[in-house]
């Protein structure tokens, strides 16, 4: 897995505003990235527990493509990319996988023992703006979360 | 999945108090080693279906969606039984994952192990 992005690699005291990771579908790459997206979002400026939600959603996302979008097969590509916007923070995970369809997910109902539907429910919870796009190879989801809370009026 | 054994780094072999069984799991938890947690709480289960199994989680900074379906499958277990799955010192990323699922008031929730074991 390689950061990489149209940016030039920058001083070490400017913070990139954009990183690419390009992973294989194994589980055993979650975790570093996950790492690697948290801690892009604190050095752009995000608040560490919305950094956390970021990682958690996007945890979430990757786990359907690996289980539902490539049957849980490890070797196949996943770009996970993260860049800074006007006062948000805009991930995209781009698979190459079968058509997912998020409106087929079992909602979960509150109380009941039941873990199904909990990754889209972290991912619709805790992202402002979540965006699924079917292409004619692969899916493409889109995620925005601001990167300070919005003061509640 | 069906290939993961029970890691003892991940999961403490288990001691019993009482009605009570009490293990502790150690370190972040994802779809690459939620298996491993599900191995380790099958097999405690396996063994015998205690009144109160207790998962010190303290050592758990953060667990994603497969590995709290793995703890509902343990509490599904337990429940046919009058079993309880008690989770101790939650730590505030797992505490979050617990409520956005909806599910922090299914298991009985301690500070510590202690006051798990003086809950009637």
């Amino acid at each position: 897995m390689t950061p990489s992005g149209n940016q030039p690699q920058p001083a070490s005291s400017v913070p990139l505003d954009r990183i690419e990771l390009k992973i294989t579908s194994d589980p055993a790459n979650l975790r570093d990235v996950r790492k690697k997206v948290e801690s892009f979002a604190q050095s752009v400026g995000m608040p560490a527990q919305r950094s956390d939600d970021i990682g958690l959603a996007l945890n979430e996302a990757l786990a359907n493509v690996i289980r539902h979008g490539y049957d849980n097969a490890k070797d196949r590509p996943i770009v996970v990319s993260v860049e800074r916007g006007d006062g948000e923070l805009h991930l995209s995970i781009r698979d190459w996988a079968k058509p997912f369809d998020p409106s087929q997910v079992k909602p979960k109902h509150q109380g009941k023992l039941s873990p199904g539907g909990v990754g889209m429910l972290c991912i619709q919870e805790l992202m402002d703006h979540v965006k699924f796009e079917r292409l004619s190879d692969g899916m493409l989801l889109t995620m925005t979360k601001k990167m300070i809370k919005p003061d509640k009026r | 999945m069906a290939d993961a054994k029970w890691n003892t780094e991940l999961v403490s072999i288990p001691r019993t108090l009482g009605d009570a069984v009490i293990t502790e799991a150690r370190g972040e938890f994802d779809l690459h080693n939620s298996p491993e947690l599900r191995a380790a709480l099958l097999s405690i289960l396996t063994k015998s279906l205690p009144k109160r199994l207790i998962l010190n989680l303290s050592q758990v900074p953060y667990m994603d969606s497969s590995a709290l379906a793995v703890l509902v499958e343990a509490l599904q277990k337990l429940r046919p039984s009058g079993g309880r799955l008690m989770l101790v010192g939650l730590q505030p990323r797992v505490k979050g994952l617990l409520e956005i699922a909806r599910l922090n008031t299914i298991f009985v929730i301690a500070d510590s192990e202690q006051q798990a074991l003086a809950l009637a």
